[in-house]
């Protein structure tokens, strides 16, 4: 239905620059999630797609449509909230007929159409209700109604699910995105969630301070992040960063040494990340070793806390199954040599 | 702190039946006076119980031109009048309360606080330059010149403006995206959304535009265009003869009238508005 393209995207308040030059091409159809810590201008980002924000400095096109100067209503977009911002002292029905009355549609099409979508979003029976004798989900898909009504070309989801309880929560995910795939349309979603975000998305989009630090497919940025940021910030529990130092032979972890993959040609302090997920199971070899402080057991697996000598963090690492380990007991530790990140100490950039 | 001492409640219970005896035997004589003759009042000790002469003095009060201005004719420009000071005030400080919080303009500050610091001037303070405005401009004796000068409202203005910054910002963007312009995002959702608060607004401005005295004197000379309140007070001093305390009760209690109903029939909405926080 719809592309979205923005080129050099600039946001400034006053002195403050918010949004550093963004570029990003949406293809038609795309499931794009805006992901980030809070204050990385993700929101803002949106907002200034929806019309809510002036632009400050370059341009966003929908359609190929340069849309900068348009009014939000002119944009052909449709925006659910984070609060879901339905009217209260109007009814569903009317909330979902409001944009639809001020485009002056007949009334028996606005009939027809609220109907359509509230059967798809199984919200027939609410019609005549208040938003306030909703429920939160109830209330959720009230605001997807009042979005998809207007048949929009863009979808903007501004963290909707971050009022909903967890089960609730995973419930929704599927429904948004089966519903997005089934209509085919293009959507920008915001999230700090970042499981949301890997589950949702066709691309993901981290955003860093006002710059995209990195965009593709949710498993290319976990299998291949850019930078240290993006590699903390996707995957759960967060990748563990070691600093260590490379020498001709080998990889010395504070005091201890393990072999230096072939590849990495680098020598000195770089900082070493590993998943939880990446290290063995049952470990044999006794390179590494460190004393479990602490254990977290989630029923499918175990993780580790373990402190190891001269290294300022406690390394996280899981373990299939019921682990017998005790808190205080020494494991040794065993990545997989494939698994390997490096890092950059000063530029955070990805080494190999 | 819930607490079963029966002192405590014999105390608070007898607190509260004084006050309530304070408040309602005034009104009682009231009633009491007005269902007697006039001869009758003169008497001493007063009545205590009412008389039989009630529906007689209704039919006196309100045939006679004896007593200043007809009844009738006051008790409309009272109505007249409330009703034009509490529905130009809401109109009035809606409009700029919806001014001040939705829309960027240079000085917005200094408007707001021009508004607010107009607070500490009520009408009493700036009475002689108003009726020297209100003269000049030839509304003497006139509802407009009874009711304009005191339409404008800080105190109104702020309560809008304490109202509409409770409403969530994410409402104004909805109804941007659903392609509403400003006054239709103001008649559709922020209207309706202080409903509760305008009601309540009417029912304290109702009270305040009815109870006008001062103003009403100074800018009144034609007796047809006397408040009821200050028809009471004509009465109390016509000229050598006795007061008619029979009637000037009646009249009293015509004047209690109107509030009193619109306090009943608005009370609801009124302590809802005050109290409601839902948005």
């Amino acid at each position: 239905m719809s592309t979205i393209n923005m080129q050099q995207l600039k946001k400034s308040y006053e002195d403050t620059q918010v949004i550093h030059g963004i570029n990003i091409d949406i293809i038609d159809g795309e499931f794009i999630v805006l992901v980030g810590p809070s204050g990385c201008g993700k929101s803002t980002l949106l907002r200034m797609v929806a019309g809510l924000e002036s632009i400050s400095d370059g341009e966003v096109r929908i359609d190929d449509v340069v849309v900068n100067k348009l009014e939000p209503k002119d944009r052909g977009i449709a925006m659910v909230f984070q609060n879901y911002a339905l009217y209260p002292h109007m009814t569903v029905y009317e909330n979902m007929a409001y944009g639809l009355k001020l485009m002056k549609m007949p009334k028996a099409e606005i009939a027809q159409r609220v109907q359509e979508v509230a059967e798809l979003l199984q919200i027939e029976q609410f019609l005549q209700r208040r938003p306030s004798n909703l429920s939160g989900g109830q209330r959720q898909r009230v605001a997807m109604g009042r979005a998809i009504v207007r048949k929009p070309k863009v979808f903007l989801f501004d963290e909707p699910l971050s009022n909903l309880d967890a089960k609730l929560r995973v419930q929704m995910r599927m429904q948004i995105k089966t519903l997005q795939r089934n209509l085919g349309v293009t959507t920008l979603y915001v999230t700090h969630d970042q499981v949301e975000a890997m589950t949702m998305a066709d691309r993901l989009v981290v955003l860093k301070d006002g710059i995209a630090a990195q965009i593709g497919t949710p498993m290319e940025i976990y299998d291949d992040p850019h930078d240290q940021f993006v590699a903390g910030f996707i995957g759960s529990p967060a990748m563990n960063f070691i600093d260590c130092t490379i020498t001709d032979a080998q990889i010395d972890i504070g005091g201890q040494k393990m072999p230096r993959p072939a590849e990495v040609t680098q020598r000195g302090a770089v900082v070493l990340g590993i998943r939880p997920e990446h290290f063995a199971n049952e470990a044999d070899k006794t390179d590494l070793q460190g004393q479990v402080e602490m254990i977290e057991k989630i029923g499918a697996s175990v993780f580790l806390y373990v402190k190891c000598d001269n290294v300022a963090e406690l390394i996280v690492i899981q373990r299939e199954g019921h682990s017998q380990v005790q808190i205080g007991e020494s494991v040794s530790i065993d990545p997989n040599p494939n698994k390997l990140y490096f890092f950059d100490k000063n530029t955070q950039q990805r080494l190999y | 702190m819930v607490e079963n001492r029966p002192m405590t409640t014999f105390i608070s219970h007898s607190v509260l039946i004084i006050g309530v005896a304070l408040i309602v035997f005034p009104i009682w004589i009231m009633l009491v006076a007005s269902s007697h003759d006039a001869l009758r009042l003169t008497e001493v000790p007063l009545p205590l119980l009412p008389g039989d002469q009630f529906w007689e003095n209704i039919k006196l009060l309100f045939s006679s031109k004896t007593f200043g201005a007809p009844i009738h004719l006051s008790l409309l420009n009272s109505l007249v009048m409330a009703m034009m000071i509490s529905l130009g005030k809401i109109s009035i400080s809606v409009i700029s309360a919806f001014a001040i919080v939705y829309f960027k303009f240079r000085f917005r500050m200094f408007f707001f606080w021009m508004i607010f610091v107009t607070l500490m001037l009520p009408v009493e303070v700036r009475i002689l330059p108003t009726y020297e405005v209100v003269a000049s401009l030839g509304m003497l004796d006139s509802y407009l010149g009874l009711s304009v000068p005191l339409i404008a409202s800080a105190t109104a203005t702020f309560m809008f403006r304490q109202t509409f910054l409770t409403i969530p910002d994410e409402l104004m963007e909805a109804s941007r995206i659903d392609g509403a312009s400003p006054m239709r995002f103001f008649f559709d959702v922020v209207i309706p959304m202080s409903r509760t608060n305008i009601a309540a607004l009417f029912v304290i401005l109702f009270i305040y535009g009815w109870n006008q005295y001062l103003w009403p004197l100074l800018i009144t000379t034609d007796p047809d265009m006397y408040t009821v309140v200050m028809s009471i007070k004509q009465m109390l001093e016509s000229g050598e003869s006795e007061p008619m305390w029979h009637m000037i009760m009646l009249t009293a209690l015509f004047a209690m009238l109107p509030p009193v109903l619109v306090v009943i029939f608005m009370q609801k909405i009124f302590v809802k508005g005050l109290t409601d926080s839902e948005k």
